[in-house]
């Protein structure tokens, strides 16, 4: 399995988004959405949140738990570890 | 041609989706899965877009493949919906990819499965074949909205 990096993070957000800015400018606690943010939409979105699931095989399965997760890469950074431990706590 | 399988009721006056006669490219649709089926458009060259793509040598244009996608993926999407008479929309075309021409006659066969639904949003794998050949094949993503901001006004 890949590494959970924010520069794997940000590999996938740059081969499944449409970026309108520079991808350097992209640190860990840049805000995905909204206009603070790097502009994504619910399309983009969608895109990561299948890229998480075939990447990481970690389901992100109700648009609430998608709304925390996905705020900056270091917080879905944090939550893929968060939700890995769990899977392999449960399935050792 | 219209030939509808017995277990399916179309929702929309004279056809599968809510397009009018002249931009309808399913004729026929029957599921695989519930998550999954086959759409089929014949072409029997009498459809307009021949005459002119192109005069003398017709094909079909290539983004008339990601339509009858679409189409089909509305199918599936919309005969499961609780609210049938809602259609969807085209939101998202990716790594759409032609792979053989389409000329009149032939029977288009497009494939239809559901990816990931998330939300008002549905990613859609889509394989257009010819006699069992692709011809196209990429991911759409469909909406239950309209996508977009309101236009401002003129």
């Amino acid at each position: 399995m890949p590494d959970v990096t924010i520069d794997r993070l940000k590999q996938l957000l740059i081969e499944n988004c449409m970026i309108r800015i520079d991808p350097c400018d992209i640190t860990e606690e840049t805000p995905l959405f909204g206009p603070e943010g790097i502009g994504l939409d619910s399309l983009d979105a969608l895109q990561i949140i299948i890229a998480v699931e075939k990447t990481y095989g970690i389901i992100i399965g109700d648009p609430a738990t998608a709304k925390d997760a996905l705020q900056s890469l270091g917080i879905l950074r944090d939550w893929i570890i968060k939700r890995l431990a769990i899977r392999n706590t449960v399935m050792p | 041609m219209t030939d509808t399988p017995k277990n399916f009721q179309p929702v929309f006056q004279g056809g599968l989706t809510p397009h009018g006669a002249g931009f309808r490219f399913v004729d026929r649709f029957e599921n695989s899965t519930t998550e999954s089926g086959i759409g089929w458009k014949h072409l029997d060259g009498s459809e307009p877009f021949f005459a002119d793509h192109f005069p003398g040598q017709p094909l079909m244009p290539a983004v008339l493949l990601v339509e009858c996608a679409a189409q089909a993926a509305g199918v599936l999407l919309m005969k499961d919906s609780e609210d049938p008479n809602t259609p969807l929309f085209l939101a998202s075309i990716d790594h759409f990819r032609v792979l053989g021409p389409v000329i009149p006659g032939d029977t288009l066969e497009t494939h239809i499965a559901v990816i990931k639904e998330f939300g008002s949003l549905i990613q859609v794998q889509a394989e257009c074949r010819v006699r069992n050949v692709p011809v196209a094949r990429g991911l759409i993503i469909l909406s239950r909205n309209l996508v977009g901001k309101e236009r401002p006004q003129t």
